[in-house]
Order: structure tokens, then C-alpha cells, then sequence
């Protein structure tokens, strides 16, 4: 047998090897649209959704957390038996309520410049309930009283007696104030 | 065996079903000058419509997988279209093409052989074809299936050559710039390898070649 026949009919075979494979229909659209330049986008189009988002974080729960509010000092004058109305006189009664602020409270009564007269918390007619503080006493003697709310973040200093001293103290510890005077004659 | 009379080089006059190939140093030389004048997408379409079904057909006798052959045959032209405007004209566009088409089938052939590893080699491989009776002539048909299945028992390195050298008609020297290795060296595996098809073939089917 011619032993290169069938080494060239081999040859033929592997030509026609997978001649009736055709490749998929539509293959050259799918690869030209994969060759396709995307759409190039501004930065700034990625970064308003992006802002958005920081913003959101950032400012969303600050929004949404209970803000406390701002201190408030309430008084309300508590007439003596013998008195109805009028002007507050000795043997009244106040009794003061602080609200809001930031987490210490405190109210303080001097009866004019350097006579500490009431303190709460740690005095007695103090109470504390539903987030606010509340002291109640009496006036028992004419002069002018300063009663003074506080609340800051971080613990008030114990006062001494001056009112300004004391004052000047709870402002430097960041503390918030307010402010009433009661003339009681 | 004399190696000079191994194949004579299948060339442009086989009816491949593609656009006839202009004429020149280079026969996609058209293509090139789109790349030239930065019409990729243009030199693209031409490259699919001219070597498409050449590229998809040593894609489906490489890998044996419809599915894998579809998907390796799109990312070989995409690749195509990322890299044309690198192409140097060190070599004809056909085989810098087919040297892509032969890198994406080598790296998806060893992906599916270590996503495979676990499962027992399929050995309908080995199964003897049902033949003629002994020492008759094989048929076309039957000659086709059986040096499929041998093929695949040649290994991946003599396959791909036989393959890239008779079903795509790559000259010696083409497939050496590919190899990397002698014109000479790759003639001498051709012609070893195909004594060794015809007996494995011939050992199947117990017929002839």
C-alpha cells in the first residue's frame, strides 16, 4: 500500500475538520455592542447622589435624635394664708421649675448678693421627675431673690454663697442659665 | 517520511464561507489601514466577517463545548478590538488573531480543567467506535468521528498544532512565530503525529485510513 495516501487523506480530513460548525447567529452584534465606549459620566453626576448620601447620614440622625431643649425656668408664686394677691411678700411660697438643657440641672436661690438660700438638687423642697427639676420654698424674709436655673453637659460646681462667684464658676463649666428675681417685701 | 512533502499549505483557495481575502503582503492589509485611520470599530467588523467562522471553528474543535466555544470565540474578538491598535505588523493579522484565539482556548481549557478536577474523566472517549469490518476502507464520515476522538488523545500541544496548521492553514513559519520555536522542530511533530493519528484512527475503527 502507497503509505502516503493515507497520510494525505488525513491531511484532507483535518482540513474539513469542524467545517460544519457555523458560529452563532447574531455573535457579531453581541461583540460589537460589548465593544461599545460606555457613556462617559461627569464626576459630578456620581457625586450629587454621593453628597446626598453623606449628608444624609451625617445630618439624619442629628435631625431625628430628641434634641433637649433650652433651659426654662418657670416660677410660680405661691401666696401665703393670709394674702390672696398682690405683691410677693413674706410668707409666700415659689415654687421653680427648670426644664431642658443639657444633662446636669440645677437651681439656685440667693437672696441678694451672697446669701445662698436654696439649692437643688441637695437642699431640701427639691424633686426631680419627668426630666425636669423642681424646688419649692419659702420666702421667709424681704430682700431680692435671685433664683437661677442651670444645665450643662458636664457636672455643675457646687456652689458657695457668691452668687457672682458662683455664677462665673457654672459658666465655666459650660453651663447654660436663666435667670428670675423676686422682689419680696 | 520526507517532512518537505508534509501538507501542502491549505491556503486561500478553500472555501471557507468568509469574505474572499484582498491581495498583498499581508491579506487583511485593508484592515489594517482602518486601524491606521483609527476606524477600530470598522477594522472589527471586517475582522469578524473575514476570519469569524475560521476563529469559531478552531475554537469548537479545541474545546469540544458548544457553549464554551460560543463564549471564547465573542472574548477572542473582543480582546481583538482592545488590542488591534497595539497590532505591529510583525506578523499577518490572521495569526496575530489565530495567537489570540490559541491563548483565550488554552486559558478557558485549563479553567474547565480545574473547575472539572473533582469529576471522573468521561471515558465514552475510549469507547471503540462500532466499525467497518477489518482492513475495509473507512468512509468519510466515520473517518471524521474517529480522528476527532483521537485528536483529543494526541495532547494539547500536538493537537493545537495539527489543528492551527491544516483546519486554519498556517504555514510552518507562521506557526513558529506562534510557537516560538523552529519551523523545522514543528514539521518533525507534524509529521510524527500524524503516523500516530492514522493508527489510533485505524486501531478504533479497525478499518483503514
Amino acid at each position: 500500500m502507497n503509505d502516503k495516501e493515507p497520510i494525505a487523506r488525513l491531511e484532507h480530513a483535518l482540513e474539513q475538520l469542524g467545517a460544519e460548525h457555523e458560529p452563532p447567529r447574531g455573535w457579531e452584534a453581541r461583540v460589537l455592542a460589548a465593544v461599545e465606549p460606555k457613556p462617559r459620566r461627569r464626576w459630578w453626576w456620581l457625586a450629587v447622589p454621593a453628597l446626598a448620601v453623606v449628608l444624609a447620614v451625617v445630618l439624619l440622625p442629628a435631625l431625628l435624635s430628641p434634641r433637649p431643649g433650652a433651659l426654662a425656668l418657670t416660677i410660680e408664686r405661691i401666696p401665703g394664708p393670709t394674702r390672696a394677691r398682690g405683691d410677693t411678700q413674706v410668707g409666700d411660697r415659689i415654687h421653680a421649675t427648670a426644664r431642658g438643657g443639657a444633662g446636669h440641672r440645677a437651681i439656685w436661690v440667693y437672696r441678694g448678693e451672697t446669701d445662698l438660700v436654696a439649692v437643688c438638687p441637695g437642699g431640701t423642697g427639691c424633686s426631680a421627675s419627668g426630666g425636669a427639676l423642681a424646688l419649692d420654698f419659702a420666702l421667709d424674709r424681704i430682700g431680692s431673690y435671685h433664683v437661677i436655673a442651670l444645665a450643662g453637659a458636664a457636672e455643675l460646681p457646687v456652689p458657695h454663697g457668691a452668687y457672682d462667684e458662683d455664677l462665673a464658676a457654672a459658666m465655666a463649666a459650660g453651663a447654660t442659665d436663666q435667670r428670675q428675681v423676686i422682689e419680696v417685701q | 517520511m520526507e517532512l518537505e512533502s508534509i501538507g501542502t499549505p491549505p491556503g486561500g483557495d478553500r472555501e471557507t464561507g468568509d469574505e474572499s481575502v484582498p491581495q498583498g503582503s499581508d491579506p487583511d492589509r485593508d484592515i489594517v489601514e482602518l486601524i491606521h485611520r483609527g476606524d477600530v470599530r470598522g477594522a472589527l467588523t471586517t475582522l469578524m466577517r473575514r476570519h469569524g467562522t475560521a476563529v469559531y471553528r478552531y475554537c469548537r474543535e479545541e474545546l469540544h463545548d458548544r457553549t464554551l466555544a460560543d463564549d471564547v470565540h465573542q472574548q477572542i474578538f473582543i480582546q481583538a478590538f482592545r488590542d488591534l491598535t497595539r497590532f505591529a505588523g510583525r506578523s499577518t493579522l490572521r495569526t496575530w488573531l489565530l495567537a489570540i484565539a490559541r491563548h483565550r482556548v488554552l486559558d478557558a481549557a485549563k479553567a474547565r480543567r480545574r473547575a472539572q478536577a473533582h469529576i471522573e474523566e468521561d471515558d465514552t472517549a475510549d469507547a471503540p467506535d462500532p466499525g467497518p469490518p477489518p482492513g475495509e476502507r473507512l468512509d468519510e464520515a466515520r473517518l471524521q468521528q474517529a480522528m476527532i476522538t483521537c485528536l483529543r488523545r494526541l495532547g494539547e500541544h500536538v493537537r493545537g498544532i495539527l489543528v492551527l496548521r491544516y483546519q486554519q492553514g498556517l504555514t510552518f513559519e507562521e506557526l513558529a512565530d506562534m510557537y516560538r520555536q523552529k519551523p523545522g522542530t514543528l514539521q518533525a511533530r507534524v509529521a510524527r503525529a500524524l503516523p500516530t493519528l492514522r493508527r489510533c484512527i485505524e486501531a478504533r475503527t479497525g478499518g483503514t485510513v
